[in-house]
């Protein structure tokens, strides 16, 4: 789902691996300027290190039911980065 | 900004957990023999050949797989990775292997000195192995329930392990007396403390995963595996010492026991409620293996309850509630797991080829291409029939039925010759597609 600034991507009914699949081809789309809202049930731990890989930066925070939301630009992106910081301002940071 | 990512370096090679996974299903397969050559064997629980069957399903399939997979989870779910991970694996598959084949001959062949030298090599190797990860959990920074709860799986492994030599030297070795009466602390350690216990620690982690169902219960998680192994530690040392009053110790011990079935029984039908609530109702063959897994531990549970409270028993009980406890429970639980494991194994290592090559246009085949579904499903059909003859065959033990013995140790030979065969296609998927885009390999 495209939502002006940011593509939306809901992979929280999905089975391992495909939110992980879905996410790194939505990520390959994005265009300049836009960043990924990722709405996922847990923790996508795998999910980190291919982002970082493949030049891309990420935010994660807590989602409403224990859900996690991760961010998702692209590197030196700076008009992404910045709305990202709007958009993830209304998250808790996900605790370390 | 998070930096808790998976480095690729922390993932083990592919090599590592497929050598002891693609390798099981061939332990059935020759426990399937054994039973085809002594079918008497199916009835006695201390028959040469029964004990034979016994190992060569315990060690040779159940346990191959979960040291395969302890292998691979512990970088994932612990944050540890071992040392030289390929070298290790393989001193450990060849000694589990051939510690297992030795092991087995020695019972078969009713020779104390290859039973003590398969012990011996199995002793050693798994005592490495158990130490190497303890000592890598608690040099881990990791602090959750899943280490815990792989803290007390490893410790039960341990004590299981330590019972088998002990029982075997006493079997082979004429200064060290033979104490029967210790096998059953060897099974329950064995079945409800290393097995057990692993598979709940697993199942917190694969069932919502996988499975994509709601997480299970925080205080089940915290507590369950927890008591479960405190009771098997009550009913050992009440078992070794022998300390207390005849009347008061085989309170405690029901006592314990009751609280094991109890927990066990929570574990089965919170596990089947769960599935029960998955957000997408798709067909999935590792369900159908999951819920008669559960079912029949279960029915295990209510046999087991039965016997110690009411004296009743149905058949050859002891045969029986193993039977369905090792063949029904925790052999269907894993080969379901292994159709979700393997599928996903190789495209994880297929996506890191992707990221080293930087070819991340490219696709990678879809899970169900890896292990095509129909094939899966198969091999669930002959699980079901081998699973099914094979109680019946210990049920209607009095008759002597060798020709339904021969047909039940034929389906469960066929089941996991194509289990074997579903496995090894998916995983020579990686090989292929590696070999075809001309990527560059992880391992």
């Amino acid at each position: 789902m495209t939502e002006g600034f940011f593509d939306y991507l809901d992979v929280s009914e999905f089975p391992a691996p495909e939110p992980l699949q879905m996410a790194l081809e939505a990520g390959e789309q994005l265009t300049p300027g836009k960043f990924l809202h990722l709405h996922h049930r847990r923790y996508p731990r795998l999910l980190f290190g291919h982002l970082e890989r493949r030049g891309f930066e990420y935010d994660t925070r807590c989602g409403p039911f224990d859900s996690c939301k991760v961010f998702i630009w692209r590197k030196e992106d700076n008009q992404a980065y910045q709305q990202v910081l709007i958009a993830a301002a209304d998250y808790p940071g996900w605790p370390e | 900004m998070n930096n808790s990512a998976l480095s690729l370096e922390q993932t083990p090679p592919l090599a590592v957990p497929l050598l002891f996974m693609l390798t099981a299903p061939l332990f059935p397969v020759l426990a399937s023999m054994v039973a085809m050559a002594y079918p008497e064997s199916l009835y006695n629980r201390w028959d040469p050949a029964m004990l034979t069957i016994t190992h060569l399903l315990t060690l040779g399939f159940i346990t191959m797989v979960m040291v395969g997979a302890l292998q691979q989870l512990f970088p994932v779910l612990v944050g540890v990775r071992l040392e030289n991970p390929l070298l290790f694996s393989r001193v450990i598959y060849a000694s589990l292997m051939t510690g297992t084949l030795i092991l087995c001959s020695g019972f078969l062949l009713l020779t104390p000195v290859l039973t003590g030298a398969g012990a011996l090599l199995l002793g050693g190797s798994l005592l490495w192995l158990i130490i190497k990860l303890m000592s890598s959990l608690i040099r881990s920074d990791a602090t959750g329930h899943v280490t815990v709860g792989m803290r007390l799986a490893l410790l039960s492994f341990l004590l299981t392990v330590s019972f088998g030599l002990y029982l075997t030297a006493g079997y082979t070795l004429p200064q060290v007396p033979l104490q029967r009466s210790l096998t059953s602390l060897h099974i329950r350690w064995g079945l409800f403390g290393w097995i057990g216990l692993l598979i709940f620690t697993v199942s917190y982690q694969v069932v919502p995963m996988f499975q994509v169902t709601p997480k299970y219960p925080d205080k089940m998680i915290r507590w369950l595996a927890i008591t479960m192994f405190s009771s098997l530690v009550l009913i050992t040392i009440i078992r070794l010492t022998g300390l207390l009053p005849h009347n008061l110790d085989s309170g405690i011990v029901f006592a314990c026991e009751c609280l094991m079935l109890s927990g066990f029984t929570l574990f089965a039908l919170v596990t089947l409620r769960l599935q029960q609530q998955r957000r997408r109702k798709v067909a999935d063959v590792t369900m159908d293996f999951w819920r008669f897994g559960l079912s029949c531990l279960l029915l295990a549970l209510l046999m087991l309850a039965l016997a110690n409270a009411a004296q009743i028993s149905i058949g050859d009980t002891d045969l029986v509630v193993g039977a369905l406890l090792i063949v029904g429970f925790a052999m269907s639980l894993i080969t379901g797991m292994l159709y979700k494991i393997i599928p996903f194994l190789v495209w994880l290592h297929l996506t890191n080829t992707i990221d080293i090559s930087a070819r991340w246009q490219m696709r990678i085949p879809n899970m169900k291409k890896i292990v095509p579904d129909k094939h899966a499903r198969n091999q669930w059909r002959l699980h079901l029939l081998a699973v099914c003859l094979i109680m019946l065959s210990l049920m209607i033990s009095s008759l002597m039925i060798s020709s339904l013995v021969f047909a039940a140790s034929a389906a469960f030979m066929l089941s996991n010759l194509y289990l074997a065969f579903n496995l090894i296609r998916g995983a020579a998927v990686y090989q292929r597609f590696v070999r075809q885009f001309n990527l560059a390999e992880t391992d």
